[in-house]
């Protein structure tokens, strides 16, 4: 599953502004995203394409089954590391986030002592 | 012997299949990277560490490509080895049913392939760097330049490769790796084949990494495929810079250390994209050629380990005449032509002259007439000028092949002034035609070239003629007719040719020539005979039957000693194909014609072929009408029918002809 970016926790009046770049951040989670599919989506398609190739023999075949495997590992590794990228810049986001509720609620929190004095 | 087997319409599929994989992905890739770029700009704290997940990608999309692309080589490796395999009309099932098996040899050379794993090409790049770098510290011994340039083998196709290795070492480098070659083997002499073929090597490198240079036209790429490489894979524009002029070895005086004409071996054996073999030229050649005082640099001189590759600039002209383009455009730019046409002497121990004329036939025939007639007309003004003279032997076949496919311009000179509208022959509006005039009387001085040049003309008046249909204006053909053999015939007249008999002979040739000619439009009949597939030597008036009947002086009519003599006798030759032209396109009749002269058809002077009967027959070749056949045939030439019919043609021939001849010998 395709990590999410959550929506952003706006900051009330008198909050410190938690420090993110949640557009950049939704662009490369999308482009993460993106690539990881494509990436999962190639592979089959190559596996798929492999069939084209039955009639070959000799060294250069060898070379390539050599390469193409390596290829293909380092392409199914990468699909993980994409997408595991991609959730760890949203829970980045959902850090922030939880970091707005804090500043918010303290800010909300100095606005009622006042009153109550 | 290792043999592979394989399917290459298959193979080739999977390749384009795989490619296009790979720009989807390379796509993905880029966003990726300008994201996760723009990302790693933030210093929030927030932002988890972004790894080297995007690096991995863009490595990936590099290693896909270059895998893909090694299919692709083994595909044409294949196709290489069956060259009609392409052009066989094959059904699918054929195709998909088809296994083809060659020995890995063949199939490395046909398909220039590389390696399959880029990794391993770019560690092989980086160990033949590695081992050039110990090799330049310890020296090298022919043993030693044989295992360097094996390295190489594989990887001398491989763009990977070749980029990794060029920007290893650089241009620099490349020259220290040749003037090694050269000192390895100068001990014993010139450098050996093998000494060469190890040159060749690095030139197939050093051309394999020019290919991956981004803006290269389609056509001037060898492996299309380069146009897609990704960015990083392509050669740097540091690198061309040094090729192009930065890098400068030694002036020759720190022999045996690289040398300029190291350089000029190492770029002999290599096919640079155009803009680069151009600039190259311009810088390392064309400062040459403008140094007149010294011949050095030309040749190396004694000692000259590199034999017949000493020559620099035949060595820069060796380069730039692979290709057609590079060709034209160099020798356009700046005064290039000019100087290669003045450059007298200094080729002697090296080709001769050789390249040099093959690199301004390469630019004089280039297929676009706006490359190639430029250089033409300044060829023409550079010889015809004020140097007057052909001074590299080699030259005349050169020029001439430029006369053959700018016959045009030749016309369009010989037509653009006329004695009335100029008043002054010695004005410089006559200039383009005394001109003209005297690079053709160079040429005719020269009797390959003299044949090419009357051969072309021939063409070029069967060409008009032919362009005149029934129905059709003449316009100013006869009067281009007229002048181009007019100013050719009087350049001849005015070469330095031989004896009395040789020039009788060359002229009789060309008579004869004139009328094949006028044999030929018999062509434009119906029934006639076809001619147009023919070739001029087919048709009896190509250079070499021109050749031939050079040698021919006894069979000659010495009449045409005489230039006078010769004059009429062309004019009455291109009466005789005007009136056959018009005999064939007109609605003259046979009978109509014979009539005109009385002469019975089927009677003993008849000169038409075919069945008397019929109302349009084609008239007989000149040399093989009888005695009375060609009394018959000239009194109709003379005749009022033909007078009536061709005279305005006939007049612009002669107008044309007068004017060349007054204009040619009116000057001072």
């Amino acid at each position: 599953m395709a990590a999410e970016m959550p929506a952003r926790v706006a900051a009330v009046d008198g909050a410190v502004v938690v420090d993110f770049p949640w557009t950049a951040a939704a662009s490369a989670v999308a482009a993460l995203n993106a690539a990881s599919s494509t990436l999962g989506s190639q592979l089959d398609a190559r596996a798929g394409m492999l069939g084209t190739l039955e009639d070959w023999e000799g060294t250069y075949r060898r070379e390539f089954n050599g390469t193409h495997g390596r290829l293909t590992s380092t392409a199914s590794g990468l699909k993980e590391s994409l997408a595991t990228l991609a959730s760890s810049i949203v829970t980045g986001a959902e850090n922030a986030n939880q970091q707005q509720r804090v500043n918010n609620t303290l800010a909300e929190e100095r606005e009622a002592e006042p009153a109550a004095s | 012997m290792n043999r592979s087997a394989a399917n290459p319409f298959k193979l080739s599929r999977y390749s384009t299949d795989g490619l296009e994989l790979v720009q989807t992905l390379e796509g993905k890739s880029r966003e990726v990277s300008e994201a996760i770029g723009t990302l790693s700009a933030s210093s929030s704290p927030y932002v988890p560490r972004l790894g080297d997940a995007p690096a991995t990608l863009e490595d990936l999309v590099g290693d896909w490509f270059h895998l893909d692309e090694f299919v692709g080589d083994v595909a044409n490796g294949f196709f290489g080895a069956n060259q009609y395999l392409q052009e066989t009309p094959l059904s699918p099932e054929q195709m998909d049913g088809m296994v083809l098996t060659i020995d890995d040899d063949t199939l490395a050379r046909q398909g220039q392939v590389g390696y399959a794993d880029r990794d391993e090409a770019i560690a092989a790049a980086n160990a033949m760097a590695d081992e050039l770098e110990r090799l330049r510290e310890e020296g090298a011994s022919d043993e030693d330049i044989q295992d360097f340039v094996a390295m190489a083998g594989r990887g001398q196709y491989d763009p990977a490769f070749a980029v990794t290795f060029s920007e290893r070492v650089g241009v620099e480098g490349y020259a220290d790796a040749t003037a090694m070659i050269r000192a390895a083997y100068e001990q014993s002499g010139n450098v050996p084949p093998e000494g060469i073929a190890a040159v060749q090597v690095l030139s197939t490198t050093l051309t394999t990494a020019l290919d991956t240079r981004p803006g290269i036209d389609d056509v001037d790429r060898h492996d299309l495929s380069n146009r897609d490489l990704p960015d990083d894979m392509r050669l740097g524009d540091g690198f061309v810079e040094d090729l192009t002029g930065d890098y400068v070895p030694g002036s020759g005086t720190d022999y045996p250390a690289p040398t300029e004409f190291d350089v000029s071996v190492l770029l002999r054996f290599a096919d640079p994209p155009t803009e680069v073999a151009v600039e190259i030229a311009n810088a390392r050649m064309t400062p040459r050629l403008a140094n007149e005082g010294y011949q050095w640099d030309v040749s190396m001189g004694a000692p000259n380990p590199w034999g017949e590759y000493g020559g620099l600039v035949p060595n820069y002209a060796t380069m730039l005449s692979r290709n057609d383009d590079a060709s034209a455009q160099w020798l356009a730019s700046g005064r290039n032509i000019e100087l290669v046409l003045a450059r007298q002497g200094g080729y002697d121990t090296t080709d001769g002259g050789q390249a040099v004329a093959d690199l301004v036939e390469t630019g004089l025939t280039h297929w676009d007439e706006d490359q190639r007639r430029p250089i033409m007309e300044r060829a023409i003004d550079a010889v015809g000028g004020d140097q007057d003279e052909i001074r590299n032997p080699w030259m005349y076949d050169a020029l001439a092949a430029g006369v053959e496919s700018n016959i045009d311009l030749i016309a369009d000179r010989a037509t653009e002034v006329t004695l009335g509208t100029l008043g002054d022959t010695e004005g410089s509006g006559a200039t383009p035609i005394h001109n003209t005039h005297d690079f053709l009387r160079e040429l005719m001085g020269e009797d390959r070239a003299a044949a090419r040049v009357y051969s072309a003309t021939l063409d070029y008046m069967a060409d008009m003629l032919g362009g005149v249909g029934p129905g059709d204006e003449y316009g100013n053909a006869t009067t281009r007719i007229g002048a181009v053999t007019s100013l050719v015939t009087e350049a001849d007249a005015n070469a330095e040719v031989g004896s009395a008999e040789e020039r009788a002979a060359r002229r009789q040739a060309f008579l004869d020539g004139t009328n094949r000619v006028a044999d030929s439009v018999i062509g434009l009949l119906p029934g006639g005979g076809t001619v147009s597939s023919l070739t001029g030597d087919g048709l009896g008036w190509g250079a070499d039957f021109f050749l031939a009947q050079f040698e021919d002086t006894d069979s000659v009519n010495s009449a045409y000693e005489d230039v006078g003599e010769f004059r009429k006798a062309t004019q009455d030759a291109i009466t005789a194909a005007l009136a056959n032209h018009e005999y064939a396109v007109s609605d003259m009749t046979s009978g109509d014609v014979l009539g005109e002269i009385g002469v019975e058809p089927g009677g003993e002077s008849d000169f038409f072929a075919g069945d008397p009967d019929d109302d349009k027959r084609p008239i007989i070749p000149i040399e093989e009408m009888s005695d009375e056949q060609l009394t018959a045939y000239r009194q109709w030439l003379s005749s009022g029918q033909v007078n009536d019919a061709i005279t305005n043609e006939r007049t612009q021939v002669g107008q044309a002809s007068d004017n060349i001849q007054e204009l040619v010998e009116g000057r001072t």
